[in-house]
């Protein structure tokens, strides 16, 4: 994981976990927003193209994992997919680049991928299965078209914590950095 | 800068001498992290216990201290290194002496 957060050319120190953990709340407010807003605006007509891709922008800009941008680093860098353990130095003066996972950073994403899957398949499995038509027109009252923006709603978050989920439980979980002695 | 050994485990279960040698060998977190080729944030994380690393790394801090993976890693609390050397040293020389003490009698 990366110490500074670059963003527009400013680098902001993201040491601290408690930073990390706010940013990942704000992240998942402002999304939250967004797709409230959405809503009002066209009822996810069509802004759950611009929702769902402001999920990749958002893992892209700040979290990271799937990019150069973020605190993440690339959770799958080419020489990596391969072999778990490549070897990175051309000569044992080389320096490993600051952008390359090390062997506790693998196992650290590896760790963080399980959690998030069991998250996700939570919702995918449980959501549908207890948030039935006849169970929320019955017991919560909800109408016929809500229940359908309810599903939609589900199906359109699906991808966001697809994207940003294994990145948040990282930023979430670290604890603060240290600085080089 | 820690130099004495550990007193908890940490995460991993692993007691270990990473700090005190590198403190010995007057060497960064950094300097260590660049000849293991991991990041200095793992040599934090290795020092504390709370990573177990894979044998490879183990034996690459064991190639680099010129010591057995033993003598840095193990599952039970750690001695310093030299009352481990100096007081097996004197262990010996009191088991040599003794028997020469009991002579007379």
């Amino acid at each position: 994981m990366k110490t500074d957060l670059l963003l527009l050319g400013k680098r902001i120190r993201m040491a601290s976990r408690t930073r990390r953990r706010w940013l990942v709340v704000m992240v998942y407010a402002g999304l939250a927003a967004m797709m409230t807003g959405a809503w009002f605006l066209d009822h996810w007509n069509v802004s759950c193209i611009w929702l769902v891709s402001s999920g990749f922008v958002v893992s892209w800009l700040f979290l990271g994992g799937f990019g150069t941008g973020g605190l993440v680093k690339v959770f799958c860098e080419p020489d990596q997919k391969s072999k778990s353990m490549p070897p990175r130095r051309s000569s044992p003066t080389q320096k490993m680049p600051e952008s390359m996972n090390d062997e506790r950073e693998l196992h650290q994403r590896d760790r963080a991928f399980l959690q998030a899957y069991h998250l996700f398949a939570g919702i995918a499995v449980f959501f549908p299965m207890y948030a039935s038509p006849r169970f929320l027109e019955r017991i919560i009252h909800l109408s016929a078209d809500q229940i359908v923006y309810l599903f939609y709603g589900e199906l359109m978050a699906a991808p966001i914590l697809l994207f940003t989920l294994p990145q948040s439980i990282l930023l979430w979980t670290e604890p603060d950095m240290e600085e080089p002695q | 800068m820690n130099s004495v050994p550990q007193k908890a485990p940490g995460e991993s279960g692993l007691y270990n001498r990473i700090a005190v040698l590198r403190a010995e060998r007057g060497i960064s977190r950094q300097q260590l992290a660049d000849a293991m080729d991991v990041n200095y944030q793992t040599i934090g994380f290795l020092e504390r216990g709370d990573y177990s690393p894979s044998l490879k790394l183990a034996l690459s801090l064991g190639e680099y201290f010129g010591l057995p993976v033993e003598a840095i890693f193990s599952k039970q609390p750690l001695q310093p290194l030299s009352q481990q050397v100096y007081g097996l040293g004197r262990a010996r020389t009191t088991q040599k002496s003794e028997p020469n003490q009991e002579e007379p009698q």
